[in-house]
């Protein structure tokens, strides 16, 4: 899967979530940005 | 199928109630005019839409506030909690399932319900409070006709459009970071051009010293020793410049960062701290501890005495079975005062213990809530303590990682500064040398003295120069992005690939959202359609939202028998009314088709009879087809307490 799909996987299910609240957006997606930037930065 | 609702002080009702109401058909609730019909619908509203994590989004508190389902700080007095009590309770039984949802006077959640879903509050229930009401009649912050947050709040586009809320923060971010990567680099820039000047210059100043010492005459041995003390100096000042520079660079790679990470930890550490000093696990155990003996006795004395109760009936029961068909007889019973016993004081004491029984059996009833109910809290207080002494300890982990990893670099910085203090130690020293030369050449040529001093004067200063220069490089050679902290040009690179990703992440949430309202939307129409067209509403056609997510609704002018464009706004209040129920019902077939419940409360009554007959009809046939429980509440002036009447087709 490329980091693209994978990235917008994770943004459906967050949006797919019954109460979706700003922590697990900075857990979910936001954590796999940094972690992206890391690679890159390699 | 059946439910059994039960509550205890909730509202205007105070103590233990219990209710049946039954699928298939129309569930009636009657009570006179503020008699409770209302308590009822809070308490079940409350059941079927409380989260289980107790708390409401910021958009559904508000809702929360107005139906009455959660206490409004603002208006404490009209709270879900009787006046009288400390705190509400309520259950349902369905289908083998029992929820619990049980609330302090102050706010504070006791038991949450399993199954409950917020967006109930906005498809399960209408009441003249409800949002859908309030908007028609121009009572909201909407426009009447404005039903984008209806199609965004309940499908997926909420979640959609809060990640899309987020990502433009973090391109924001970016940009920003962006412009003083970019300003970063131009500085560097222009220091590095200003390196390469002062370098060129101390060449030239070495140069004119070259030139210069060849004009003294018998002293160039000291001339010479004094030239490359001289030389030392400025090559240390340069030095420094550069060790500092390098500690900037340290502090900002390797200890800003981790330093943040601990302040950060810190704070979350402090939080759970608070939050684990606020549980009431002792004082819960406490009572338990306490209280629970004193309950199971008082269980195990209500049960004794309904037993005697019990044994007192069955011998009452038997006496009327042998009473019956024999008017007027008299029987020989050794339970009366005088011997004997007619049959209409039978039936009297027979109503007088069944009575008995059932406060008995209410009584056993709420000891054991009132016992269950600490179980249960001290249960959730244990699990809420367990999750946060986790949560305690990798807090505790992270910071102590943080600490191991900032002890290299503060090491690596006490031996650049040892360095530092070490160079200017030489430095004094040579300088010391230095006056003590000059003082001796100056004795033999004290013209090209002066020039020669001066000239090493403006090399020194020149390398002073230099050293600053080189400490700017160095303290601005890493910029952080990220959470990383990177050389300009790579930052640069990776927050240019990093904005197209979030860029591109963006436009396909925004998109997705857009997507998820324009099918909600769709689907929201098509039971519109429906609705209409059950209902028998022939007053009304083509009500729909429009692609803006506007309210679209073409009305029958009787006078030329043609059909209109509506703006809701100008619809009679009755109007309003109908036009509300019929998007709280498409709203629920669209949203929450799955939950088996729809109240209206006192709603029916604000329609004209020929309408009230039309609704009935529709929704009893509608409780019948799909197994609903449809319930509505009806003002009995004459009935003391509420009680439902559960009405088949």
């Amino acid at each position: 899967m490329s980091t693209k799909e994978r990235l917008r996987k994770i943004v459906d299910s967050l949006a797919a979530k019954r109460k979706l609240e700003s922590k697990d957006i900075e857990t979910k997606l936001v954590q796999e940005l940094r972690n992206m930037a890391k690679e890159l930065s390699k | 199928m059946k439910a059994r609702l039960r509550i205890r002080d909730v509202g205007g009702l105070a103590g233990p109630n219990s209710y049946v109401l039954e699928s298939g058909k129309l569930n009636v609730v009657e009570s006179s005019n503020a008699g409770g019909k209302t308590s009822i619908v809070r308490a079940l509203t409350s059941i079927l839409s409380m989260s289980r994590t107790g708390d409401f989004d910021e958009s559904t508190l508000s809702e929360a506030f107005r139906l009455g389902i959660k206490t409004d700080p603002r208006n404490p007095r009209e709270g879900f909690v009787n006046v009288h009590a400390e705190e509400a309770e309520v259950e349902l039984d369905l289908n083998d399932n029992r929820e619990r949802y049980s609330v302090s006077k102050n706010g504070e959640f006791i038991v949450f319900p399993d199954n409950g879903d917020q967006r109930f509050l906005f498809t399960g229930i209408l009441s003249n409070d409800s949002r859908v009401i309030r908007q028609l009649h121009g009572l909201e912050e909407y426009e009447p006709d404005d039903f984008k947050w209806a199609v965004t709040l309940l499908s997926s586009a909420k979640g959609y459009d809060l990640v899309s809320e987020k990502l433009k923060n973090e391109r924001e971010d970016l940009e920003e970071k962006r412009f003083i990567i970019k300003q970063t680099i131009q500085q560097i820039e222009h220091l590095s051009k200003e390196k390469h000047q002062l370098e060129n210059k101390l060449n030239q100043l070495d140069e004119k010293l070259s030139e210069l010492r060849p004009r003294f005459s018998g002293i160039e041995p000291l001339l010479e020793k004094r030239s490359n003390i001289s030389k030392d100096i400025d090559g240390l000042t340069v030095k420094i410049g550069d060790k500092r520079g390098e500690i900037g660079r340290i502090t900002k790679e390797r200890l800003d960062i981790p330093k943040r990470r601990i302040r950060e930890a810190e704070e979350r550490k402090k939080t759970i701290l608070e939050e684990l000093a606020n549980l009431r696990i002792d004082e819960l155990e406490n009572t338990k501890s306490l209280e629970g003996p004193e309950f199971e006795r008082e269980i195990n004395r209500k049960r004794a005495e309904r037993s005697d109760v019990d044994g007192l009936l069955n011998l009452f029961v038997t006496a009327e079975l042998s009473l019956e068909g024999k008017h007027g007889t008299q029987l020989i019973c050794p339970l009366c005062n005088n011997g004997k016993l007619d049959r209409d004081r039978v039936k009297d004491e027979i109503a007088k213990l069944r009575n008995q029984k059932q406060e008995l059996n209410e009584k056993i009833l709420s000891v054991t809530q009132l016992k269950f109910g600490i179980e249960r809290q001290l249960e959730e207080e244990k699990k809420k303590a367990e999750r946060l002494e986790e949560e305690l300890l990798s807090t505790e982990a992270d910071i102590s990682n943080a600490l191991e990893s900032i002890r290299d670099p503060e090491r690596a910085i006490r031996s650049v500064e040892s360095t530092i203090h070490g160079y200017e130690q030489s430095i004094r020293e040579k300088k010391s040398l230095l006056a003590e030369l000059t003082k001796k050449i100056s004795k033999s040529d004290e013209q090209v003295n002066e020039e020669y001093t001066e000239t090493e004067t403006e090399r020194s200063d020149t390398s002073l120069e230099l050293g600053k220069s080189l400490q700017q490089i160095g303290q601005l050679s890493s910029v952080e992005i990220l959470g990383l902290a990177l050389e300009p040009h790579k930052a640069d690179m990776v927050c240019r690939e990093m904005l197209e990703v979030v860029s591109d992440l963006l436009s396909y949430a925004e998109n997705r959202a857009e997507q998820e309202r324009q099918e909600a939307s769709r689907r929201f129409n098509t039971n519109i359609q429906t609705l209409m067209k059950n209902l028998g509403f022939t007053d009304f056609r083509n009500v729909q939202l429009n692609k803006d997510y506007r309210l679209y609704a073409e009305r029958l002018n009787p006078e030329t028998g043609d059909y209109v464009y509506q703006q809701p706004k100008t619809l009679s209040t009755s109007e309003k009314v109908a036009v509300a129920l019929v998007l709280q019902l498409a709203l629920k077939e669209t949203y929450m088709s799955h939950v088996p419940f729809f109240i209206l409360d006192d709603i029916i009554e604000d329609f004209d009879e020929d309408r009230i007959k039309r609704v009935i009809d529709y929704l009893a046939k509608k409780a019948q087809q799909e197994d609903l429980f449809i319930v509505i509440t009806k003002l009995v002036e004459e009935l003391g307490l509420p009680r439902i009447r559960c009405i088949p087709p």
